[in-house]
C-alpha cells in the first residue's frame, strides 16, 4: 500500500514538474536538438566575445595610422590587412563588431520596448486607444524603412545614438502590431475574465497573464529584428549619415573602401563578410528559436 | 467586400495626411540652409537670404505647412523643386518608371529564382539540393544589398566584362541591378515556397489523388502548387513594397535615374519640396499595394472572405483548405 | 475556378512586368544608329573612317546630373559644363590664360568703368533668331539679377548699358574692375535669346535651352543623360562629332569601368586609385594636370584659443601635408603652400610657411601659453579625401597634445554649423577660375563673414588689400598687391594649405588626341580616330 502511494506520490510530482517546466525551458530542449541554430548560436557568442574583449584581442588600435604602410595585403602581422590609412583591419573588425552590435541590439531594443508598451496599450483598452496607436503605425510603415531612418539620421544630425534612434523608430510598429496581435487572442479567454471577477488590477493581468503569452513572439521578433537593424546601420554609415570617423563600423568601413575594390578588394570584402556572418548567425539562432517556441509544435 | 474595401480607403486619408505632417516636421527641424545648398560654398550672404525669401523659407512651421497643405488638396500642387526650378510632380513621376521597373525585375528574378528552387527542395526534402538551396538562401537573405552589388560589378562588369556595371538604357543594364535587388527576396520566397508545398504535400486530398492513380508530375504541378503558390503571390505583394524601399541602395550603385536616389539626393541637399512630395507619392503607392494584398488575399482565402460574406461552405474549404503562409520576415 | 483565374491573372501581370522591363527606354529622337554597346572596340558602322564622325556618339562621363540647363541659374560644374554646349560667352580664357573673343569679336575700354564690345557679325540662336546687342544687354541684366551668379556680375551697373549698335554695345561698370574679362569668361554670363526668354522661368529656359553653341540640345532622360546634336548653322568650324550624350555615372569607379568598357569615351574626374590603371590601358589615355583647387584647414579665426595667431601657426607646423596627399590623393598634385595655387595669376611660392615639425609646433604653443595642449572640434563634410585627410591631422595633432573629434556632416548641416561659427576648425576647398580676386576676395574678406569667409577673418589689412587689388588695372602694381595679400595672409594664418588640386580626366583612344587645359573642355574639337 504505501509503495504504491509512494508510486502514485512520484507521478503526481513528476507530473507537476513537467508542469512547472516553463515554456522557456521546454523550448531550449527544442532548440538544443537544432544543430544549424546551435551553430548560429555560437558563431554569435564569438562575435560577442570578440566585441566585449576587442581591447585585449585587437593587435593594434583601431586609430592606429601609418600611412606608409596603407594596403598591406592580409598577412602574418595584418591578418585582414590594412586600409587606406594603413590602420589593422582585423582590429577595426573587432572594434566595429562593438559599435554595428552595439547598434544592433539596442536599437531593436528601443523598438521593441517601443513597440510593446504601444501595442500593449492598444491591445488591451482597444477602441479609440486602439485606432489611434494603429493609426501611427501605418503611418510609420507607409515610408520605406530606411527612407524614414535617412530623414529622421539628416534631421536630428549624425552620430551614434542619433543613428539608433533613427532605426528604432522605423521598427516599432512591428513590434506593436505583433504585441497586440498577442494580446487580442488572449483577452477575450476565459481566465482573463476570472482575473476579472477576483479584483485583479489592470496592470496585474497584464503581467502576469497576458504578457508571457506575447513574450515568445516579441522574442523571435527581437532576434531577426537586430540583423535588420545592424543591416540598416550599415546602409546608414554606406550613404555617409553613421558613425563619425575615426570610429570603425563595418557599413562605413565598407562605405569607405569602395572606390578601392578594383586593386585592394580586402578593404571591401572583409567588413562585408563580417556583415554577413552576423547576420546569418542571427537568422540561424532566430529561426530555430521561432521554431522551438512555436506553440503549434507543443 | 465593397465596404471592406471603401472604409480601407477611407482609412488611408489620415494616415497620408500623417505622413506628410512627419515628413514635413522632420526637414523643418534638420539643420541645413536649402538655399545655401542650392547656390553652392562660394555664395554671398546677401544672395543666399535673397533665395531664402524667394522660397519662403523665412516664415514659420505652422505658416508653411498650412501653405503646403492648402495647394495640395486645393490645387493638386505639390510645389517646385528647389534646385531645378521643376514641378515636383513631373520629375518624381519621371523617376517613379524606372524604379517600378526594376523592383519588378527584382520581383521576377525572386520568382524566377525562389519558386523552382523552393518547389525541388519540397519534393526532395532532406536531400542534398534541399540543404543547398536551403543554406544558399540563408546566405542571400544575410547578404546586404550594396555589398551585394559591389560583388556583382566586380565579377561581372569588371573581371568578366560581361555586362555594364551602370545606366539605365536597355535590358543588360538591368540585368545586375535585379540581381542585386532580387536576391534576397528570392530566398524569402524560396523558403516560403518550400515550407508552403510542403504543408500542401502532406494534405489529405494530395494522397487521395496519388491514390486515384494521377500521374506524380501532375499530382505536384497541378493539384499542389496551385494551392501551395497563393500565399506566395500574396507575399510578392509585400516585398514588391519593400523592394521599392530597397532600390535606394541599389539605384546609387548602379547610378539609375529612380526615385530612391533622388529621395536621398534631395534629402542631402535639403529640396524639401521633392522630399515631402516624393514620400507622399510613395506612401501613396505603398498604401494601395497593401489593400490590394490584403484584397487579393481575402478573395482567395475563403475564410478569411467568409468574415466578410458571413456564409461558409464546409466542403469548399476543407478542399481549398492550404492556406497557412508565413509571413515573410522582416 | 476562381483559383485558376486568380493564377491566369498573376501570370498575365507577370507577363506584363516582363515586357514593361523589356520596352527600350529611348527618349532620344530619330537616330538609329546611337552606339550603346558594351563591349569594347566597336565594329566600324560604314567602311569609311571619315563617317565615323557621323554615325558614332561621343559618350562623356560625369558625376553629377545637371541640376538645370539654364546656365545663368546654375552653381556647379556638372550643370555649366553640359549647358556650355548650346551656350556662348562673350569671351574665353584659353589655355595660356590669355583671353579671346567667341561671341564678341573685340572690345576696348573708353575708360575706366566703360567698355564697349565689337559683337561678331551673323551669329544665330539655334531657333534662327539672330544674335544683336539687345540680346546682350538682356543677358547681362539677367546674370545680374540671378542669385546664383550675381556675385561675379555685380560690378556690372546694370543702368548704365548702352546698345550702340546691332552689334556694338557699351557695359558700365559699378566700380573698375580688373577681374572683368575673367568674370564675361564665365559661363554664368553666356548670351541668351532675349525675344525667346523675354518672360520664361528658369524651369522653361532648361527645358528648351537655345543657344548659339556649336551643339542644339536634343532631349534628356532626368537623373541619367542629356543629348545634343551638332549645330549645322554654327557660326565658327562646325562641332565635328555630330552626336553627343552627357551621361550622369555617380558612382566614380564606375565612370573607369564604363571607359574600360566603351560605355563612355571621356570621363571627367577619374578617381585617383584609378590612375595607374588607366595609364597601363593602351586603350586609354589619362589627362592630368594642376587646376585651381586648393584644400585647406581653416581656423575659426574668432574663436579660443584658435584666436591667439601662435596657436593657428603650431597647429599648422603640425599637418603632415605629405602624409595627406598620400592617404588622400594616393601621392597625386601637390601640397600646398600658400592661398593661392601655384596655376592663379600673381601666385608666389616665396612665403614663410613653417613646415611640419612636432616639436617646434610644441614648443609653440607651449610658448601661447598651452604646454598641455587642449580640445577642440574638427568639423568635415562627407568628402571621403576630406574625412581622410581629418584624421590624419587629428593623428599628429594628438601628438603634441591637441585632442581633436572629428565630426563628419552631411553637406546641409556641414555649412550651418560652419556659418553659425560653432566649429574649431574645418576642412574646405576653394575652386578659382585663376583670377587672384576670385580667389581670395570670398574667402577673407571680411563682408564674406557668414557666406564664404569660413575662417570669419576679420582683418583690416586684408581687407584693404582685398578692396585695392581689385581696382587696380595696372598689371605690375596689381601683382605687388596681391603678393603683399598673399604674405600677409600667411603671417596672420587663418588657414593650412595642404593640397593644391589637380584634374584627373580619362579619354578613350578611339579620339583624336586631346590636350590637358585648367580652363574648360570643348568637346566640339574633338574628332575620332580615322
Amino acid at each position: 500500500m504505501d509503495e504504491k502511494n509512494m508510486q502514485i506520490n512520484q507521478e503526481i510530482e513528476d507530473i507537476s514538474m513537467y508542469k512547472k517546466q516553463s515554456q522557456f525551458i521546454q523550448a531550449w530542449h527544442r532548440i538544443r536538438k537544432n544543430k544549424v541554430a546551435i551553430l548560429g548560436m555560437l558563431i554569435l557568442i564569438v562575435l560577442i566575445l570578440g566585441a566585449v574583449f576587442a581591447d585585449q584581442l585587437a593587435p593594434y588600435g583601431y586609430d592606429d595610422q601609418d600611412v606608409m604602410r596603407r594596403f598591406t595585403f592580409p598577412c602574418r602581422e595584418f591578418p585582414f590587412g590594412t586600409d587606406n590609412l594603413g590602420r589593422c583591419i582585423y582590429s577595426r573588425i573587432l572594434y566595429g563588431a562593438r559599435v554595428s552590435l552595439l547598434i544592433g541590439f539596442v536599437a531593436t531594443g528601443m523598438g521593441a520596448v517601443g513597440g510593446t508598451i504601444l501595442g500593449a496599450l492598444a491591445g488591451y483598452y482597444g477602441n479609440k486607444a486602439d485606432n489611434a496607436i494603429m493609426r501611427f503605425c501605418d503611418i510609420i510603415q507607409a515610408i520605406p524603412s530606411l527612407l524614414l531612418a535617412i530623414a529622421v539620421a539628416a534631421a536630428l544630425g549624425s552620430g551614434l545614438f542619433n543613428m539608433m534612434l533613427a532605426i528604432s523608430i522605423a521598427a516599432i510598429p512591428r513590434y506593436a502590431r505583433t504585441v497586440r496581435a498577442s494580446i487580442l487572442t488572449v483577452k477575450d479567454q476565459e481566465f482573463i475574465e476570472a482575473a476579472h471577477a477576483i479584483g485583479a488590477s489592470d496592470a496585474r493581468i497584464i503581467m502576469k497573464h497576458i504578457f508571457p503569452n506575447c513574450l515568445a513572439p516579441i522574442i523571435v521578433q527581437v532576434t531577426l529584428g537586430v540583423a535588420g537593424s545592424i543591416i540598416n546601420a550599415a546602409s546608414l554609415s554606406f550613404i555617409g549619415l553613421g558613425v563619425q570617423a575615426p570610429m570603425a563600423e563595418w557599413g562605413s568601413m565598407l562605405s569607405a573602401g569602395r572606390q578601392y575594390i578594383r586593386d585592394y578588394w580586402f578593404v571591401v570584402m572583409i567588413p562585408g563578410l563580417a556583415i554577413m556572418t552576423t547576420i546569418l548567425s542571427l537568422n540561424l539562432f532566430g529561426d530555430g528559436l521561432r521554431d522551438a517556441l512555436d506553440p503549434k509544435l507543443k | 467586400m465593397l465596404k471592406y474595401t471603401l472604409k480601407r480607403l477611407l482609412m488611408m486619408i489620415p494616415v497620408l495626411l500623417g505622413v506628410s505632417f512627419v515628413v514635413f516636421l522632420l526637414m523643418y527641424i534638420s539643420p541645413g540652409d536649402p538655399a545655401k545648398m542650392i547656390l553652392g560654398e562660394m555664395a554671398e550672404k546677401g544672395e543666399i537670404e535673397a533665395l531664402r525669401e524667394t522660397l519662403g523659407l523665412n516664415a514659420g512651421f505652422w505658416e508653411r505647412y498650412f501653405n503646403y497643405m492648402k495647394d495640395i488638396l486645393l490645387y493638386g500642387d505639390l510645389g517646385i523643386s528647389y534646385v531645378t526650378r521643376e514641378p515636383v510632380i513631373s520629375e518624381v513621376m519621371e523617376r517613379f518608371p524606372v524604379t517600378l521597373r526594376l523592383a519588378s525585375s527584382g520581383v521576377l528574378v525572386s520568382l524566377c529564382i525562389g519558386v523552382p528552387c523552393g518547389i525541388i527542395a519540397a519534393t526532395k526534402q532532406y536531400s542534398v539540393f534541399d540543404h543547398v538551396a536551403t543554406l544558399l538562401s540563408l546566405l542571400g537573405n544575410a547578404m546586404p544589398a550594396f555589398w551585394m552589388g559591389i560583388l556583382l560589378i566586380l565579377i561581372f562588369s569588371v573581371h568578366l566584362g560581361w555586362l555594364p556595371s551602370s545606366g539605365y538604357t536597355s535590358i543588360e543594364y538591368m540585368i545586375l541591378p535585379a540581381l542585386t535587388l532580387g536576391t534576397s527576396s528570392a530566398a524569402v520566397i524560396m523558403r516560403m515556397t518550400r515550407s508552403s508545398m510542403l504543408e500542401v504535400i502532406h494534405q489529405d486530398y494530395i494522397r487521395t489523388a496519388r491514390s486515384k492513380g494521377q500521374k506524380e508530375s501532375i499530382v505536384i504541378y497541378f493539384h499542389a502548387l496551385k494551392n501551395a503558390l497563393i500565399p506566395v503571390i500574396t507575399a510578392v505583394g509585400l516585398q514588391f513594397g519593400m523592394l521599392l524601399g530597397g532600390s535606394i541602395l541599389t539605384e546609387t550603385i548602379f547610378s539609375i535615374p529612380g526615385i530612391g536616389k533622388l529621395m536621398v539626393d534631395s534629402i542631402k541637399t535639403r529640396n524639401y519640396p521633392i522630399v515631402q512630395g516624393g514620400v507622399l507619392i510613395l506612401a501613396v503607392v505603398f498604401s494601395f499595394i497593401n489593400l490590394g494584398v490584403d484584397l487579393l488575399y481575402a478573395f482567395v482565402d475563403p475564410r478569411i472572405k467568409s468574415q466578410y460574406k458571413g456564409a461558409k461552405k464546409s466542403s469548399e474549404v476543407k478542399e481549398e483548405d492550404a492556406e497557412n503562409g508565413e509571413e515573410g520576415e522582416d | 475556378m476562381k483559383k485558376k483565374v486568380l493564377i491566369v491573372a498573376s501570370m498575365i501581370l507577370m507577363a506584363l512586368t516582363v515586357s514593361g522591363c523589356m520596352k527600350k527606354e529611348n527618349p532620344v529622337a530619330t537616330d538609329s544608329s546611337q552606339n550603346q554597346t558594351t563591349k569594347s572596340a566597336e565594329a566600324e558602322v560604314t567602311g569609311a573612317g571619315d563617317n565615323l564622325d557621323e554615325t558614332k556618339t561621343l559618350v562623356i562621363a560625369h558625376g553629377a546630373y545637371p541640376q538645370t540647363l539654364d546656365i545663368q541659374n546654375q552653381s556647379d560644374a556638372f550643370s555649366s559644363r553640359p549647358a556650355s554646349m548650346v551656350f556662348e560667352k562673350l569671351m574665353k580664357m584659353d589655355k595660356d590664360g590669355n583671353f579671346q573673343g567667341v561671341l564678341a569679336e573685340s572690345w576696348e575700354y573708353e575708360d575706366d568703368t566703360h567698355l564697349v564690345f565689337h559683337l561678331r557679325e551673323g551669329v544665330k540662336f539655334h531657333n534662327g533668331d539672330p544674335m544683336t546687342a539687345e540680346d546682350v544687354k538682356w543677358s547681362l541684366i539677367r546674370a545680374v539679377n540671378s542669385a546664383h551668379v550675381s556675385s561675379k556680375a555685380s560690378f556690372i551697373n546694370q543702368d548704365d548699358i548702352t546698345i550702340i549698335d546691332d552689334n556694338t554695345i557699351k557695359v558700365g561698370y559699378l566700380y573698375p574692375n580688373a577681374s572683368a574679362y575673367a568674370a564675361f569668361s564665365n559661363a554664368g554670363l553666356s548670351i541668351l535669346p532675349s525675344k525667346l526668354y523675354a518672360n520664361a522661368d528658369t524651369a522653361d529656359i532648361s527645358k528648351n535651352p537655345i543657344g548659339t553653341g556649336p551643339y542644339k540640345y536634343v532631349d534628356c532622360v532626368n537623373g541619367e543623360k542629356v543629348t545634343f546634336v551638332r549645330n549645322e548653322d554654327y557660326w565658327g568650324e562646325k562641332a565635328h562629332i555630330k552626336n553627343l550624350i552627357w551621361k550622369t555615372i555617380t558612382e566614380n569607379a564606375n565612370r573607369t569601368i564604363e571607359l574600360e568598357t566603351g560605355g563612355a569615351h571621356f570621363s571627367y574626374d577619374v578617381p585617383t586609385t584609378d590612375i595607374d590603371r588607366i595609364e597601363s590601358d593602351d586603350k586609354l589615355t589619362l589627362l592630368m594636370g594642376p587646376n585651381f583647387t586648393i584644400q585647406y584647414v581653416c581656423y575659426n579665426t574668432q574663436k579660443a584659443p584658435l584666436n591667439d595667431v601662435k596657436v593657428r601657426k603650431a597647429l599648422g607646423m603640425a599637418v603632415d601635408k605629405e602624409a595627406i596627399k598620400i592617404a588622400a590623393y594616393n601621392g597625386l598634385g601637390k601640397v600646398g603652400v600658400g592661398p593661392m595655387v601655384s596655376t592663379t595669376q600673381y601666385a608666389t611660392e616665396d612665403l614663410d610657411v613653417a613646415p611640419f615639425d612636432l616639436d617646434a609646433a610644441k614648443a609653440l604653443l607651449a610658448e601661447a601659453g598651452y604646454p598641455d595642449g587642449f580640445e577642440i572640434k574638427i568639423y568635415t563634410n562627407e568628402n571621403q579625401a576630406r574625412i581622410d585627410a581629418a584624421q590624419v591631422v587629428q593623428n599628429s595633432w594628438a601628438k603634441i597634445g591637441v585632442k581633436a573629434t572629428v565630426t563628419t556632416l552631411e553637406y546641409a548641416a556641414y555649412y550651418e554649423a560652419v556659418n553659425s561659427g560653432e566649429y574649431d576648425v574645418c576642412f574646405f576647398g576653394w575652386i578659382s577660375n585663376g583670377d587672384p580676386d576670385n580667389t581670395l576676395y570670398g574667402l577673407y574678406h571680411s563682408s564674406m563673414i557668414g557666406a564664404s569667409n569660413y575662417s570669419h577673418t576679420n582683418n583690416p589689412k586684408v581687407d584693404e588689400l582685398l578692396e585695392a587689388g581689385r581696382k587696380e588695372l595696372d598689371d605690375k602694381k596689381r601683382e605687388q598687391i596681391y603678393v603683399e595679400l598673399q604674405k600677409e595672409l600667411v603671417d596672420y594664418c587663418p588657414a593650412t594649405y595642404y593640397w593644391q588640386g589637380v584634374n584627373t580626366y580619362a579619354y578613350s583612344n578611339d579620339l583624336m588626341p586631346i590636350e590637358y587645359t585648367p580652363y574648360d573642355f570643348e568637346p566640339w574639337t574633338y574628332e575620332w580616330k580615322k
